[in-house]
């Protein structure tokens, strides 16, 4: 189980590691794909723009090393959900919006394929909390 | 000690997320405040202009666009309008160019402030060297209210 735990744990981390360093260099066009969302006035797309991406890298990060590993995860699962329900509302909308997340690099339109890979994430962000909790039970039914 | 904030903050990955945000908020102030590459806080639309002023333009030159989805378009629109978003570009773009003429002022509205397509389609004429291209500050909710009628739910 361990492996299986490292693989999820260096993937998840990872994704975000990449999507958040990708965005840092162009906050404009990050900025620019928040806002066509619109779900948020301009200075927040500014804000979220800013802060965003330093979080997922750093939150990335820490999960790949294994450094605070459940704060990290906890920022990545709610991010996800946050994604995730932007992009429903979005759909729900008819808003003809691309993700930005993996900054302008990535060049995706439309809602399906992100919709897709952040429900595969959050999958796997729900199997690493599942995995840690048995892991936890364990070694407090051990000691 | 019971209290649930003290609980909370027992809690190891609510601290560790605290942590982490911190963390996170040190380069954040300085991509938004000191970067080179900082966003503006004030949005800058190229060629926006206000309806009090197209209103003071011969109406004989002045095309409108409008930049939202179709099915918007088609429940309702400035009178004259023609329809042209990014998503039907290449099976509308003639259309326009049928309607538009050298020296028309060309003025492209979405559905309000906060929306950004009316922007990126007037960079897409401009690209297309179409000149003398305006957007609508306030989009469709401004010439809406500016007739005295209240915007839909759906706008």
């Amino acid at each position: 189980m361990i492996w299986i735990e490292r693989l999820i744990r260096i993937a998840l981390g990872l994704t975000f590691a990449i999507a958040g360093a990708l965005k840092i260099p162009d906050p404009q066009s990050f900025a620019e794909s928040i806002d066509r969302f619109q779900l948020v006035p301009w200075p927040g797309a500014v804000a979220m723009s800013s802060l965003l991406p330093w979080l997922e890298l750093i939150a990335g990060g820490c999960l790949i090393f294994g450094w605070w590993k459940k704060g990290a995860l906890s920022w990545i699962t709610w991010l996800l959900a946050l994604f995730w329900a932007a992009l429903v509302i979005a759909a729900a909308r008819g808003l003809n919006v691309e993700c930005g997340c993996f900054g302008r690099f990535a060049g995706e339109t439309g809602t399906l394929v992100p919709l897709v890979r952040d429900t595969g994430l959050l999958l796997a962000a729900g199997a690493l909390w599942w995995l840690w909790s048995r892991s936890d039970k364990s070694r407090n039914t051990n000691s | 000690m019971s209290l649930p904030a003290v609980a909370l903050a027992k809690e190891g990955w609510l601290r560790q997320a605290a942590f982490i945000f911190l963390l996170a908020l040190v380069p954040a102030a300085w991509s938004a405040f000191f970067s080179p590459v900082r966003v503006s806080w004030t949005r800058v639309v190229q060629g926006e202009v206000s309806l009090a002023v197209v209103r003071s333009w011969n109406p004989k030159e002045v095309l409108w666009v409008d930049a939202r989805p179709t099915a918007e378009f088609d429940a309702d629109h400035i009178p004259d309008a023609v329809s042209l978003n990014l998503e039907g570009w290449n099976q509308r773009f003639p259309q326009f160019l049928d309607r538009w003429q050298p020296g028309v002022k060309t003025v492209v509205y979405c559905s309000s402030t906060s929306c950004n397509l009316s922007a990126e389609v007037a960079d897409r004429l401009r690209h297309s060297s179409i000149n003398q291209v305006y957007v609508l500050s306030g989009g469709w909710e401004a010439w809406l209210k500016d007739s005295g009628r209240e915007p839909t739910k759906s706008q």
